[in-house]
């Protein structure tokens, strides 16, 4: 086990060279120069050319990367183009709202989604199950930005019974914080409910079918402990394999929550920065992401073993 | 009739999807006494399991009991509430599986889905007090260092010692009813025999009467105080066992008797001294290389110096439990595996570690046939495509192909007509068969059968076995029939090969090894084998 996690720790390492790689090409290949951007509309060439030696980036491309490594080996990420701040403050003043948003829509995700999916697998071809069914289907269809502005609109607007957008940070007090997080995590979890609903319902009908189950049945046990400590147990494994990837796949996700509530996260800075040209705070962004899947990863593989014993590293 | 622990009577369970009221089992009479072992005989389709589920309530979705009245000491379970179904299964009745393996949840402790049923109908005995239960009923159903064994997961324990598990965990409360279906079929010859002496000797200690369903009369010799044999949803016969058994009134009861493997006894037959395969020194032990990280695994060898020889049209028998290597060996005869070391001759060519390009042209030399055809032929090809493939492989035209996959339908008794349909319209005999005509398409020397009666009802089995022995002599066929079954094997064999933890503990002529066995293991295995009495007694007749 603990050489399993030390050579899992280890493969972060190649993951972030191939990825830094690949995102510094990447921003540098495509269209747009940071330096036209920030000198101006009315600039001239001559200015354009004195920003862009300013920044750097009049040097080769083997340059910039080797300096950028160098930089990133050192734990700093480097500074922002647009806003002169370093990328590592950037990130840190925008992690808590995405944090507390990702956190919130995965725990109500699973609480919600769980146990409709059993019922559903369990009243098989009943309405439980068609409207549980059908709800995932609607779930999966709808774009959140659509969902944000119906429960604007409704919860906000109508009955006023919440916040429209913005968001409070904790120290501020639970309730301000709890309150402006409903509508958002709301908006961002019903994508996660279909998709963790139907993998449920998958997973439980095929287990529901299991001998073991006939055998917990006939032992007389109570249909609760039948569903959700033999069946359910037993399902577990492709239920966490698609709440990891539901997980790496939130981060993505969270931008259009947070442009729909004006969400000071993560999101919204990177497609600020994306917008801008601002290659540093791109880079330094992708990087933590791609750090943050490996870890997701390796939790999620960790949780096999702890919910199957059959599975050991 | 108040000694009666279970009665059932006119019981029809019915599909309730059918609008005509179609139903699996009709008008179906029995019961069980006190100490009484009754045996429910038939193949598979004959309703024994779902009579069986229909007591315990626990019919699958889509089926449920239309007329009847199935009695428990005494009280109606037919219309019973769920909750009074739910308290009296486990307290009053009990049921154990054929598959103990799948039977038991693989991700809690043994000991933990015994304690369960403690918790939830004894929810007033403390947590030290089943804790002890436990562990008493793990000594009682004999497994070794109970107080060890029940911390363990399903698949740390043998086979053996998953059913003795179920056995403890149906037996936690003392039910009247024990409804035993199929518990040994998937087990050893030596732990079926465990396994059946711990339910007589369950028998005799409590007084409780035992439902066995079984299809092989041989274990029914075995038990049986009283014997029902079913067909088709019906009652075809009932009486005691030894009339049953000795002078059966219907003609299905006498066939199946029959087939029963090991009631024949094998011919001597002349082979001809043409050697088509020679196995030396044969070796295999799995996960030898030393992996890029840590040491390397030592394991024991699967196969340790293997040494065998098949003539032309000569079947050769290799027996052995599960974990004898018997598979093992089969699969580097067909190169299906490279053995660690040793030679296997294919005349005067050594194919033991030959590499996979040149090791294509003699693949069509050895051919085999798998335990179940409902996994081993691929759903979506249709017959006569799953016939051709291998003879086009080897470049026979699709005319010459397709004219031979015809005569290999005839050969394995099938018509034409099956070239057209797909595997999941057969039956599980006719299944195998079509595998039998796959393995033959590419004109084998040799075809090994890995345990290819296996997974067959006994007169299916006895079909097959007959195709098997008309193929040897029709086609000079050399047959390396592979088995757990001690008696399948002596039916049809020439020689025996016993195998042991990976060794060859005896080999020779099959009468000679029935006769006078000179190992030790190989007499425990004849000695275990269900019914030999009775069939000793049957073949003197």
């Amino acid at each position: 086990m603990v050489r399993f996690l030390f050579r899992r720790l280890l493969s972060i390492i190649p993951v972030l060279a191939i990825v830094s790689i690949i995102v510094f090409l990447a921003l540098r290949l495509g269209p747009g120069d940071p330096a036209a951007i920030l000198a101006g509309d009315s600039a001239t060439p001559e200015m354009v050319a004195a920003m862009r030696a300013h920044l750097g980036l009049d040097q080769s491309l083997p340059q910039q990367f080797l300096h950028w490594v160098v930089q990133i080996a050192h734990g700093d990420l480097g500074r922002s183009i647009t806003s002169n701040q370093p990328v590592t403050t950037l990130v840190a003043s925008r992690l808590q709202p995405t944090l507390a948003l990702a956190i919130a829509t995965i725990i109500f995700s699973i609480l919600v989604a769980t146990p409709l999916g059993v019922l559903a697998a369990w009243r098989r071809g009943t309405w439980v199950d068609n409207l549980a069914s059908g709800g995932a289907v609607i779930g999966f269809a709808l774009p959140a930005f659509v969902t944000g502005y119906l429960l604007v609109f409704v919860f906000a607007l109508k009955l006023q019974w919440l916040p429209v957008q913005g968001f409070v940070p904790l120290s501020e007090g639970f309730w301000p914080f709890g309150r402006h997080l409903v509508l958002p995590t709301l908006t961002l979890s019903t994508i996660y409910i279909a998709l963790i609903t139907r993998v449920t319902r998958a997973s439980m009908l095929e287990i529901l079918g299991e001998d073991f189950v006939r055998t917990a049945r006939a032992k007389g046990l109570p249909e609760r402990v039948v569903l959700f400590r033999h069946a359910l147990g037993n399902s577990a494994i492709p239920i966490l394999s698609v709440i990891g990837i539901g997980i790496a796949l939130l981060l993505g996700g969270v931008v259009v929550t947070e442009s729909v509530f004006s969400i000071p996260g993560l999101g919204r800075l990177t497609v600020e920065a994306v917008v801008a040209r601002d290659y540093p705070v791109v880079q330094g962004i992708i990087i933590l992401f791609s750090g943050v899947y490996v870890l997701i990863n390796l939790a999620v593989d960790i949780s096999y073993a702890i919910f199957d014993p059959r599975i050991s590293y | 009739m108040i000694d009666d622990v279970l009665s059932i009577e006119h019981l029809t369970v019915a599909i309730t999807a059918s609008s005509q009221g179609k139903t699996v089992v009709s008008d179906v009479s029995l019961s069980v006494g006190r100490k009484e072992i009754v045996c429910v005989v038939g193949e598979s389709g004959s309703g024994k399991s779902v009579t069986s589920f229909s007591i315990m309530g626990i019919l699958s979705y889509g089926l449920a009991p239309a007329t009847g009245s199935i009695k428990l000491l005494g009280e109606e379970l037919i219309g019973a509430s769920a909750t009074r179904m739910r308290k009296l299964r486990g307290l009053r009745m009990a049921m154990i599986f054929q598959e103990p393996m799948t039977a038991l949840n693989p991700v809690m402790t043994v000991g933990d889905q015994i304690a369960e049923i403690f918790r939830y109908h004894r929810p007033e005995m403390s947590a030290s007090d089943v804790r002890l239960r436990v562990r008493s009923l793990a000594e009682d159903v004999r497994l070794p260092d109970p107080a060890n064994i029940v911390r363990r997961y399903p698949h740390q324990l043998s086979g053996g010692q998953r059913q003795r598990i179920m056995i403890a965990m149906a037996l936690a409360l003392e039910p009247a009813l024990l409804i035993a279906d199929e518990p040994t079929t998937a087990l050893d010859v030596t732990t079926q025999k465990q396994i059946l002496e711990l339910i007589c000797d369950l028998v005799a200690r409590r007084g409780i009467g035992v439902l066995f369903i079984t299809h092989d009369f041989g274990v029914v010799a075995e038990i049986a105080d009283r014997v029902v044999v079913m067909r088709s949803g019906s009652v075809v016969e009932s009486g005691s066992a030894h009339d049953v058994l000795t002078q059966p009134q219907q003609a299905y009861t006498r066939s199946l008797i029959d087939a029963v493997p090991g009631s024949k006894l094998p011919k001597a037959r002349d082979v001809a001294d043409h050697v088509v395969l020679r196995v030396e020194n044969l070796s295999k032990t799995y996960g030898d290389s030393s992996g890029l990280f840590g040491p390397a695994h030592n394991t024991a060898p699967a196969l340790l110096n293997a040494s065998l020889s098949l003539r032309k049209g000569e079947i050769l028998g290799i027996v052995g439990e599960s974990g004898s290597g018997k598979s093992t060996l089969a699969r580097c005869i067909c190169r299906l595996q490279t053995p660690s070391s040793g030679d296997i001759w294919l005349g005067d060519i050594n194919i033991a570690r030959m590499h996979e390009n040149k090791l294509r042209n003699y693949r069509k030399a050895i051919q085999v046939v798998f335990q179940d055809p409902n996994r081993s032929l691929n759903p979506r090809l249709r017959i006569g495509e799953t016939l051709v493939e291998g003879a086009r492989n080897f470049g026979a035209s699709a005319r010459v192909a397709s004219e031979r996959s015809r005569r290999l339908l005839d050969l394995v008794g099938l018509d034409d007509s099956a070239l057209d349909r797909f595997p999941h319209q057969f039956s599980g005999g006719q299944r195998q068969r079509i595998c039998i005509a796959r393995a033959l398409a590419s004109e084998p020397d040799i075809l090994v059968a890995d345990e290819a009666v296996s997974a067959l009802d006994v007169s299916v089995q006895a079909q097959v076995i007959e195709l098997l022995e008309d193929l040897r002599q029709r086609l000079g066929l050399a047959i390396i029939f592979i088995t757990h079954d001690l008696r399948v094997a002596g039916q049809l064999c020439d020689r025996l090969i016993v195998m042991q933890s990976g060794r060859i503990v005896e080999q020779g002529p099959t009468g000679r090894l029935f006769d006078s066995p000179s190992e030790t293991y190989t007499r425990e295995l004849l000695a275990a084998a269900p019914g030999r009495e009775f069939l000793a007694s049957a073949r003197k007749a």
